[in-house]
């Protein structure tokens, strides 16, 4: 019998993952551990290695299908292994937006061969029975009960359309659903379908050509064309997680304008001596995780979360360092950052930094993180207030280090100053306790030698 | 065959009526049922037509006149002991589980207990957590008893008829609330309605709600309210709940695959948990979705009129669980 390969669950959170290429063909030889694939997950694209030795028998989930955690992507076969006769596609949970792969139509194989129930679909007794007698196979009917649950309705439905003339592309948009496209201007590829196996229906359409970016090109009257680009994952992704946290988590600032001479000072000593010895290149946001990473053991409470169930505390300090990339905000973190050095803070940094731009983090690179570093300096702005990244309880927001005046003894001198603002989850900690917090790293940044005391 | 309109308590007394006017064994005993008539009328006049051997007023004794009742039931009369809170029937247990419903068997047949304990049940009349509740899960517990739950003046006169001349223990339970306020239709005729047979109070295809004593009203009226939405459900009332007539449970269920039940009696290990396991076992392969049940919140009964309406289902609830159970199905 040939292994299955199964859509892997590469984070907490994942339910589905798309895949994005298949880096071996069918009747190609792969070693364990040698990559296979590459998927789209919400957060990343990841590469899948192969967890055993073989040919690549068959792909049954082509290039843009997504498919649940836990459903058959494709075979491999090991010495001597054939495909048996019933292997089937896979269990699409939505239809891509691009062309299914050609070995997706295997409806005449499991129509003569029907694989009855399987434990990954949840489905009535009704349903089940029902499924029995007509010789339907369950694992390619979408449930529309409650918890996606298959009911009675899905499997005579799924039997009558299996009778009928089996056209699976064509068949995915009803025409209803393609004259309303047509009339909206909505762009069917980016449309997600509700009805039976994915079908697109009016309903759908509509609900699409409400929703910005899933409308196509409009060409206006004067001639301009107001484009509407789809949203990339990452976007959707931090739209969400935004508007989830500054609508329910209420958020304080504390401002505070900080003498950085001594880090700046300490930086330049350290920059070319540890890009010679280490071929580092220490930033100010390296310091700065060096210096919260070393004040956040003392105040929990700001790496503490507000959850339905109670106040969540962590003792491990990961810190989140906030990311730019093309697809927009990504935040990786430092795991344990008060156990690394500056050295290893700073090549962590950089490592993250650059797979982050490059779609390349695994899950868990993004998860667990307790705080966040935001800094916007090397953009010259001055100070800025960060939406919480939730489910954190508090966000660092740093500006550009400038020159300013200081008065110091009752003078008046030039010096170097950064603004920081903490954005504080209420829910977890009040004023007193951020400003404690706050008023401890600004004493380590104003002298940095605390942080080795 | 002619018929009026007559209340739920005034079925009761002309059931009453009309079997002690057919068998002189049968007397009835309470608290308050004599010259009084009952504090919910339903032995009006019986007093003063039958006379106070045969209508007894008791002290507040439920254990005294029950076991005095089943005393007299062993010796050949039917005595009809008159709970008038069900929920002090409490006090009676040990003469109705440990000697009525056992003496037949222990006797090996030579003795029977003909005996028809009439109680009262039901909540909503702000009466406060002691003179709310509704017991008649325990003795649907106790093999040897019978136990029957009318919903209408029609099926309270009728089943309260084949009580009277059932042979064995039977605890016939009256919801209070209903006495008054429910009225129906009752045919001049004698007619009677056998135990273990349930009765299809409005036929339906998509969904099967069972309810218990008043439940059917609001079930009722849900049902209504869901066939405005193109929901069509069945509504069943068991009538008895020992004997039980699975096989009209089973069958409905068979057709519409889902039910809900609905009862005023505790939730946990009530009615409804033995209602759905009989209808989980007997229509497993029809099932499309997980039985409902709806009972009495499993909390003492507020005296409060708001929180002991939110206690007790209602055709809102009903109507929520019916929803439950057609969710995915086409509408």
């Amino acid at each position: 019998m040939a292994s299955e390969i199964l859509m892997p669950r590469m984070g907490l959170t994942m339910e589905t993952g798309r895949i994005v290429s298949w880096l071996k063909q069918e009747g190609q030889t792969v070693k364990a551990g040698e990559p296979l694939l590459e998927i789209e997950t919400d957060k990343a694209t990841v590469e899948i290695e192969s967890l055993e030795s073989g040919m690549l028998g068959k792909i049954v989930a082509g290039f843009g299908e997504e498919i649940p955690v836990g459903g058959v992507i494709g075979y491999l076969l090991k010495d001597g292994e054939t495909l048996a006769k019933d292997m089937r596609g896979a269990i699409p949970a939505t239809t891509g937006n691009l062309p299914v792969s050609n070995v997706s139509d295997t409806s005449a194989e499991t129509q003569a061969n029907p694989a009855f129930v399987t434990t990954k679909v949840k489905a009535s007794p009704a349903a089940l029975h029902l499924a029995q007698q007509l010789g339907v196979s369950l694992a390619q009917v979408n449930g529309s009960g409650p918890n996606g649950r298959i009911v009675a309705w899905n499997v005579t439905e799924a039997a009558q359309s299996a009778a009928k003339t089996h056209q699976p592309d064509s068949g995915r948009i009803s025409p209803l659903a393609r004259r309303v496209a047509a009339d909206l201007g909505v762009n069917l590829t980016l449309v997600k379908g509700s009805g039976l196996r994915g079908v697109v229906t009016r309903r759908d359409v509509e609900l699409a050509g409400q929703t910005p970016g899933r409308v196509s090109a409009v060409e206006t009257a004067a001639g301009d064309s107001t484009k509407i680009e789809p949203f990339t994952r990452i976007q959707r992704v931090m739209a969400e997680r935004m508007m989830q946290s500054f609508s329910t988590a209420p958020h304080f600032y504390l401002h505070v304008e900080v003498d950085a001479r001594q880090m700046v000072a300490l930086r330049g000593q350290l920059l070319p001596r540890l890009e010679k010895r280490d071929s580092v290149h220490l930033t100010f946001t390296d310091l700065l995780i060096y210096f919260c990473a070393r004040t956040l053991p003392k105040h929990s409470l700001v790496m503490a979360q507000w959850t339905t169930e109670g106040l969540k505390r962590f003792s491990r300090v990961h810190i989140g360092i906030a990311v730019e990339t093309e697809n927009g905000l990504i935040v990786p973190v430092l795991r344990d950052a008060d156990k690394l050095g500056l050295v290893e803070i700073a090549r962590q940094r950089v490592d993250l930094a650059e797979r982050a731009r490059q779609s390349k983090l695994l899950p868990n690179e993004f998860e667990e993180g307790v705080f966040t570093i935001t800094n916007l300096g090397m953009y010259h702005i001055d100070s800025f207030d960060a939406i919480l990244n939730p489910p954190q309880a508090a966000i660092l927001a740093v500006g550009q280090i400038k020159e300013r005046a200081l008065v110091e003894n009752g003078q008046l001198v030039p010096a170097a100053m950064v603004n920081l603002s903490l954005s504080v989850d209420h829910r977890v900690l009040d004023g007193a306790r951020g400003a404690r917090f706050l008023n401890e790293l600004v004493e380590m940044i104003e002298t940095p030698g605390l942080s080795m005391a | 065959m002619s018929t009026r309109e007559l209340t739920f308590a005034q079925a009761i007394r002309e059931a009453l009526d009309e079997e002690m006017a057919r068998d002189e064994r049968i007397f009835i005993l309470g608290e308050d049922v004599g010259a009084w008539g009952g504090v919910f009328r339903t032995t009006e006049s019986l007093f003063q037509k039958y006379g106070g051997e045969r209508v007894i007023d008791t002290p507040l004794s439920e254990e005294g006149f029950v076991g005095l009742a089943v005393g007299a039931a062993m010796t050949g009369m039917h005595p009809v002991p008159e709970i008038m809170f069900g929920d002090f029937i409490t006090l009676a247990m040990d003469q109705i589980v440990n000697q009525a419903a056992k003496m037949r068997y222990m006797t090996g047949g030579q003795v029977q207990v003909p005996i028809t304990i009439r109680a009262t049940m039901g909540g909503g009349r702000s009466s406060g957590a002691q003179h709310s509740q509704s017991w008649h899960a325990w003795f649907a517990h106790v093999p040897g008893l019978k136990v029957v739950l009318p919903s209408t003046p029609y099926d309270a006169k009728g089943l309260l008829k084949t009580a009277l001349r059932e042979p064995n223990p039977v605890l016939f339970f009256e919801d209070k609330v209903m006495y008054h306020k429910i009225k129906g239709p009752v045919p001049e005729e004698e007619y009677l309605i056998p135990f273990g047979k349930a009765d299809i109070k409005r036929e339906g295809t998509d969904v099967t709600l069972v309810a218990l004593s008043r439940m059917i009203h609001p079930t009722l009226a849900a049902a209504e309210r869901l066939a405005a939405e193109g929901i069509n459900a069945e509504v069943i009332d068991p009538r008895t709940l020992t004997p039980l007539d699975e096989e009209t449970l089973i069958k409905s269920v068979a057709k519409t695959g889902g039910a809900v039940i609905v009862d005023e009696g505790y939730t946990h290990f009530g009615a409804t948990a033995e209602l759905a396991s009989v209808i989980a076992y007997g229509a497993f392969d029809y099932l499309d979705a997980p039985i409902e049940r709806l009972g009495a919140m499993d909390v003492p009964i507020p005296f409060s009129p708001v929180l002991e309406f939110a206690t007790i289902p209602d055709e809102d609830k009903i109507i929520a669980a019916a929803h439950r159970i057609v969710e995915g199905r086409r509408r």
